[in-house]
């Protein structure tokens, strides 16, 4: 029978504690948790795919590399799997292309993982934004007349409010955005970009950048407490990691978020719901989850679900983009299915008999990690 | 404290697999004494932090959540292999360049055959890791449908076959992957790239032309050949096979060998009936497996695999695996019929 080890049983307790609402044990945990953290990040480094992945002493948790002039710091959940330079240029010339600032941009999602993920849904990135004038870049981003060869931007989620092309009320939702400054409290869908993307290596995918915007004297606040660090790898672009790993609390809510999106997520999306459960597991230290998740995901009846998911939320997406621009990601669909002689809505799967499979897994998963979380109180 | 003591306590507070440490030494051997010292003595709190979580939960608990764990992992098994009776296993080549549509991969870095590489490192091989690859990744590999140019194969049909081949050398796990020209040199190139095999050897239509390309990294930790696998299409005959594989076990001297046929053509089946009645008994090459996988009437793609074992006092007949693609199983009993009857001859050669 599997061991935890003693570390991952105070992880366990952080979570339970998080999750009936007990602050962490005490200030020193933190300092502790720098040194498991640094730990894993040296026991995670050069575990990637280009073996490129250092530990960053300075920002324990954290490893990092080099990418054609930027450094790309890695959070040790994600470290070994993480994509080799080829791909990682892809995603990185996305994140350039679809990012509103020149500060930090972050990949999180499976994007951050497919060096091991074989089967990608979408990509997603993070941006931490600290000026108002970067989110009125985004007026100037709908108002671009000449099309980026491998983005184009499909619609704008502005505090619940869809935007699409052509684009109007944005501007003057931007500029009434601005003018309150960077949110007290964590905003759900304060700001989010939905775009198609689309390159050789990873054919059409549908792309998001969510947009945090937080303020310089404590970018752990606010909307940052919508995102957790332990799941972005940052493209510093010129500066270090904004946010810190280690916070007791924090590594906390992130388990805690990851069992309740397993729980929201096991029935409507089981795939995302395993992602989490896979992310579970790596920050826990569950190995043979993490190896079975890694090998569930990448198994081709997954795969073919993902696949139809992908290709149909990206034709939705396409339908959206601005006529302008559309040519780009109408053509991306075209190839591909001219190069697997489908097209995207009429594989031959079996989605539902894949998906319930899945769905009773994570039902057990669910019910599990939920009543960890439970015996803090139970037995204090 | 010395910095070895110190780095062997941080070893020992975080208990990693046997076959991690010497990787780990290495890599703590790269920190600075405050910081090996900083570490110690952070992870040594934590054991305890640790521990005195699990006396506050009380064994009940402790024993619930290992137990908890191993319940949920049997779960993910049976999950797994729901799928695999489902479909084609794509448990392969975790990849540093991604995949496009779907349907080609690119080197795997990570999952290699032996099915235990996990970030680079080989648990199936204590003590040894095994290293990226010093020339980069291969760059012209095809999409997978592309593999049989001029061929109308349905892109799916394909890629579920590979997926299943692939499934079969990661079983194998050879340590020699020999091909024998044209599609299956074409598939050999993709496949061993893929998986990382150590050793390809191309024989043209019998010919003299041959190369041998030892892959250092990987033959560093590899002193003996094991399983050898010749991967061959139909359309070659089968003394050419044979003579691959006899120039395999000339070179090589591998413990087994394994040959995988590829085809995809409409007589396929009759094809592998005129193989092995080229196979001539006086080669080492005795039984058979035929997993057939037939797809649709007007396009049969199979990959049959003979395999044999080499041992001293006769050969060992190797059981198929059960894994079927949904898609490619129409033709399923007429398979098993060819397997009987290749049954018996092996039977009638073994007894001489």
């Amino acid at each position: 029978m599997f061991e935890l080890h003693d570390h991952s049983w105070e992880l366990i307790g952080l979570y339970s504690d998080a999750k009936a609402g007990h602050p962490p044990p005490d200030a020193d945990v933190a300092e502790d948790l720098a040194s498991l953290l640094s730990f894993r990040a040296v026991e995670a480094s050069r575990y990637d795919a280009d073996q490129a992945l250092f530990h960053a002493p300075d920002y324990p948790g954290y490893v990092s590399r080099s990418l054609d002039g930027l450094q790309i710091y890695v959070p040790f959940p994600l470290a070994r799997a993480f994509p080799g330079a080829q791909s990682l240029r892809d995603i990185v010339a996305f994140a350039v292309d679809i990012g509103i600032g020149t500060g930090a941009i972050c990949i999180s999602g499976s994007g951050a993982m497919s060096g091991t993920l074989h089967h990608l849904g979408d990509l997603d990135f993070c941006e931490y934004v600290f000026e108002a004038g970067d989110l009125m870049g985004i007026a100037a981003l709908c108002d671009s007349a000449s099309p980026s060869s491998r983005t184009a931007l499909a619609a704008i989620n502005c505090k619940g409010t869809v935007f699409i092309a052509p684009w109007d009320g944005i501007r003057d939702a931007l500029e009434q955005l601005t003018r309150t400054g960077p949110p007290a409290t964590p905003a759900t869908h304060f700001l989010k970009l939905d775009y198609c993307a689309w390159c050789t290596t990873f054919g059409p995918i549908p792309a998001t950048n969510r947009v945090l915007w937080l303020s310089r004297d404590d970018p752990e606040q606010g909307d940052a407490l919508n995102s957790f660090a332990h799941q972005e790898a940052v493209i510093a672009r010129g500066g270090s990691p904004v946010r810190t790993l280690i916070s007791a609390e924090r590594i906390g809510a992130y388990l805690v978020f990851l069992e309740r999106e397993i729980a929201a997520y096991k029935d409507k999306n089981p795939v995302k719901a395993l992602k989490r459960a896979l992310s579970f597991s790596a920050v826990v230290g569950i190995e043979p989850w993490y190896k079975d998740a890694v090998r569930l995901l990448n198994h081709e009846a997954v795969g073919r679900t993902v696949r139809q998911r992908r290709f149909r939320e990206f034709a939705e997406l396409a339908s959206s983009v601005a006529p302008h621009a559309r040519s780009g990601p109408q053509a991306a669909l075209q190839h591909a299915a001219k190069m697997t002689h489908y097209t995207w809505d009429t594989i031959e799967i079996v989605p539902d008999t894949v998906l319930d499979e899945i769905t009773s897994l994570l039902n057990h998963i669910s019910l599990t990690i939920e009543s960890w979380g439970d015996y803090n109180e139970l037995s204090s | 404290m010395t910095r070895e003591s110190l780095i062997e306590r941080i070893i020992s507070l975080t208990d990693p697999p046997e076959t991690e440490q010497v990787a780990l030494e290495a890599r703590l051997k790269e920190l600075d004494d405050d910081r090996l010292v900083a570490m110690a003595e952070g992870l040594e709190r934590l054991k305890t932090r640790g521990q005195e979580r699990k006396r506050r939960f009380g064994p009940a608990v402790v024993a619930r959540v290992e137990q908890d764990i191993a319940q949920v992992s049997a779960h993910f098994q049976s999950t797994l292999h729901r799928f695999d009776q489902m479909i084609a296993p794509d448990i392969f080549g975790a990849d540093e360049e991604s995949v496009p549509y779907g349907l080609a991969r690119s080197k795997a870095v990570h999952d290699r055959p032996g099915g235990m590489m996990v970030g680079g490192r080989d648990v199936s091989r204590p003590g040894y890791q095994v290293h990226a690859p010093a020339t980069g990744p291969r760059r012209d590999w095809a999409p997978r449908h592309q593999i049989f140019p001029g061929r109308t194969i349905p892109a799916d049909v394909l890629t579920d076959a590979l997926a299943q081949l692939e499934y079969r050398v990661r079983q194998e796990n050879p340590a020699a992957f020999i091909a024998v020209n044209d599609e299956g040199l074409d598939v050999c190139k993709v496949i061993a790239d893929d998986l990382n095999l150590s050793v390809l050897v191309d024989v043209v239509d019998g010919s003299a032309r041959e190369s041998l390309t030892w892959r250092s990294r990987v033959t560093d930790h590899r002193p003996a050949v094991g399983t050898a696998m010749v991967v061959g299409h139909f359309a070659w005959s089968g003394e050419t096979l044979a003579r691959a594989a006899k120039m395999t076990i000339e070179r090589l001297h591998p413990k087994r060998i394994c040959i995988l046929v590829l085809a995809c053509s409409q007589d396929a089946l009759s094809r592998m009936e005129s193989l092995t009645r080229a196979l001539p008994p006086s080669e080492p090459l005795a039984g058979f497996e035929v997993p057939c996988l037939a797809a649709d009437p007007d396009v049969t793609f199979g990959a049959h695999r003979v395999s044999i074992t080499i041992e001293q006092d006769g050969y060992v007949f190797d059981m198929p695996d059960k894994s079927r693609s949904k898609i490619l199983r129409t033709d399923l009993e007429k398979s098993r019929a060819l397997l009987a009857t290749q049954e018996h001859r092996s039977s009638e050669w073994r007894s001489g």
